[in-house]
């Protein structure tokens, strides 16, 4: 019962819901970049929502199956293929033992989730089968997946039905990921902070688990300030503090970078605000150079997009019977 | 916690070197700019200076169990050195780091922005707990621990990493109360204390 690895893709690797608790000793939270997309391969094939799956990123792997499973593919428009016939995204699909899996090319998004019955059954590490990479930590052997590995897979899981594009979420052109405004927007005038919602931005190539880089949009202007003993001298520094996940720091005031789910977790940079969670999914699909833009949104407001991506994923669950 | 450095290392230098276009000062090592904007003069004055008085860990993280320390002197006498131009995208593991008033220990291989010293042979981050003091804990600093460097040679270094190898390398890790208040009203009497607890005398 496993799933051996032929060809990797770009960058390949196990995830599941992420590694929540230990972020204040610097481990990011991980997991899957389009969290929803996860869930609902997950749902696909019968698995808890939170098994491990693989996440594929602009290139998909080629697998061979040892045993017969379901097969499930969301997120980004990957097209699947079992043995060279192509089989549908957000869709579950049966695999035979010895079946070969591949993909064509990807038409849309950024990240393909490759959900398998039994989920993916690499060893628990502080409570996660997600890979961290930088740490070398979870996953199989903590790294991107080669050529040769083989991963084991779980018990059960019983795949059925599809998701129609209604139910689906993906991000749209421009994207339009909402910001909560944090600690440190006093220190941007008036003039920058209008202009930073009002501007469209473009993906920068780079672009990773750690943190999505955001250019083309006018650098900010900061108040006049003397620092603070132990910040920098340039504006956008700021004595070393925590960085959350989704927080958007401005390094010289230039080049916005939203930190993701292998986050660092603190730094000398100030930080305009706070992507909302319920939009984080949103930018695990963005290709570099695709358009975005920033839209200002209060507490109140984010805690009614968390509330609707939960609905969101309700009735997913409605929808597939689980 | 006593944490062998070792200064002016090879492999700090090979890379402060690949990244000299970043630097405020490309024609000095790291060091030396850090021994010139603190008016030292001399790399061995800064040296002196890093490593004489312990370090407070007031924050771990950016990367997995990488501690932030705090220069556990009077403010006046705390080394600030500004952070590179534009970050590096590769630092050797178990670099020992500086930028504002902050040292830190770079806990695995990557980018980063920090001045860098020197590197401790000292693992400090283990994700498969296969070293003999990070069993229970993959990473080994919390807030609140205090931290002293301890100069070392390259023949030392070797040695330490020999042991580290065959996993016999054993921190010098003692247990001491710190009190704010205390160590305000006398700066120079509570790190000799702390430094006695260290050293077992």
């Amino acid at each position: 019962m496993a799933v051996k690895i032929l060809a990797p893709g770009l960058s390949t690797t196990v995830q599941d819901l992420g590694r929540p608790g230990y972020y204040h000793l610097g481990i990011p939270i991980s997991g899957g970049m389009d969290r929803f997309a996860l869930r609902a391969a997950n749902m696909l094939v019968g698995n808890d929502e939170g098994a491990a799956v693989l996440e594929a990123v602009f290139l998909g792997p080629e697998v061979e199956f040892t045993t017969a499973a379901w097969v499930a593919v969301t997120g980004g428009e990957l097209p699947p293929k079992v043995n060279g016939d192509e089989r549908p995204t957000w869709e579950a699909f049966p695999v035979k033992a010895g079946d070969k899996l591949s993909f064509g090319y990807l038409k849309s998004g950024a990240r393909a989730y490759i959900a398998v019955s039994g989920g993916i059954d690499v060893p628990l590490k502080l409570g996660s089968r997600s890979t961290y990479t930088l740490g070398a930590l979870g996953g199989h052997e903590g790294r991107a997946l080669k050529a040769g590995d083989v991963l084991p897979l779980g018990a059960g899981g019983k795949g059925g039905g599809s998701l129609p594009a209604a139910l689906r979420r993906m991000p749209g052109n421009p994207a339009e990921l909402r910001m909560l405004p944090g600690l440190y927007w006093h220190r941007i005038t008036e003039a920058a902070g209008a202009r930073f919602f009002e501007d469209t931005w473009k993906v920068a190539p780079e672009a990773d688990r750690i943190g999505y880089r955001f250019k083309g949009g006018n650098p900010l202007d900061f108040v006049p300030r003397t620092p603070p003993f132990g910040a920098g001298s340039d504006p956008s520094n700021s004595v070393d503090a925590c960085y959350p996940y989704g927080s958007v720091q401005v390094p010289s005031g230039t080049e916005p970078i939203v930190l993701h789910r292998d986050a660092v977790s603190g730094g000398g940079y100030m930080m305009v605000g706070t992507i909302i969670s319920a939009d984080m999914d949103l930018i695990g699909q963005l290709q570099p150079h695709s358009p975005a833009r920033f839209v200002k949104v209060d507490m109140d407001q984010a805690l009614a997009a968390r509330a609707d991506r939960q609905a969101a994923l309700a009735r997913v669950r409605a929808h597939l019977g689980r | 916690m006593e944490i062998p450095v070792y200064y002016q290392d090879p492999w700090t230098h090979e890379t402060l070197m690949r990244f000299r276009e970043r630097h405020q000062d490309p024609k000095a090592t790291d060091l030396e700019y850090a021994a010139a904007v603190n008016g030292l003069g001399t790399v061995e004055n800064f040296v002196q200076a890093h490593s004489s008085q312990p370090w407070f860990v007031s924050m771990v993280g950016f990367v997995a169990g990488l501690p932030f320390l705090y220069q556990m002197v009077e403010r006046k006498r705390q080394l600030q050195v500004p952070k590179y131009l534009r970050p590096r995208t590769d630092t050797p593991k178990l670099t020992i780091g500086h930028g504002g008033c902050f040292s830190c220990i770079y806990s695995v291989r990557g980018a980063g922005g920090y001045q860098m010293f020197g590197v401790t042979p000292m693992p400090i981050y283990d994700p498969n707990q296969q070293v003999s003091y990070l069993r229970d804990e993959m990473c080994l600093f919390r807030p609140g621990d205090i931290v002293k460097w301890k100069p070392i040679t390259r023949d030392q270094y070797d040695a330490d990493i020999e042991g580290v190898n065959e996993n016999k390398f054993l921190p010098t890790i003692r247990e001491a109360s710190f009190s704010l208040t205390e160590f305000n009203k006398d700066i120079n009497g509570t790190n000799a204390k702390l430094m006695e607890v260290l050293h077992g005398r």
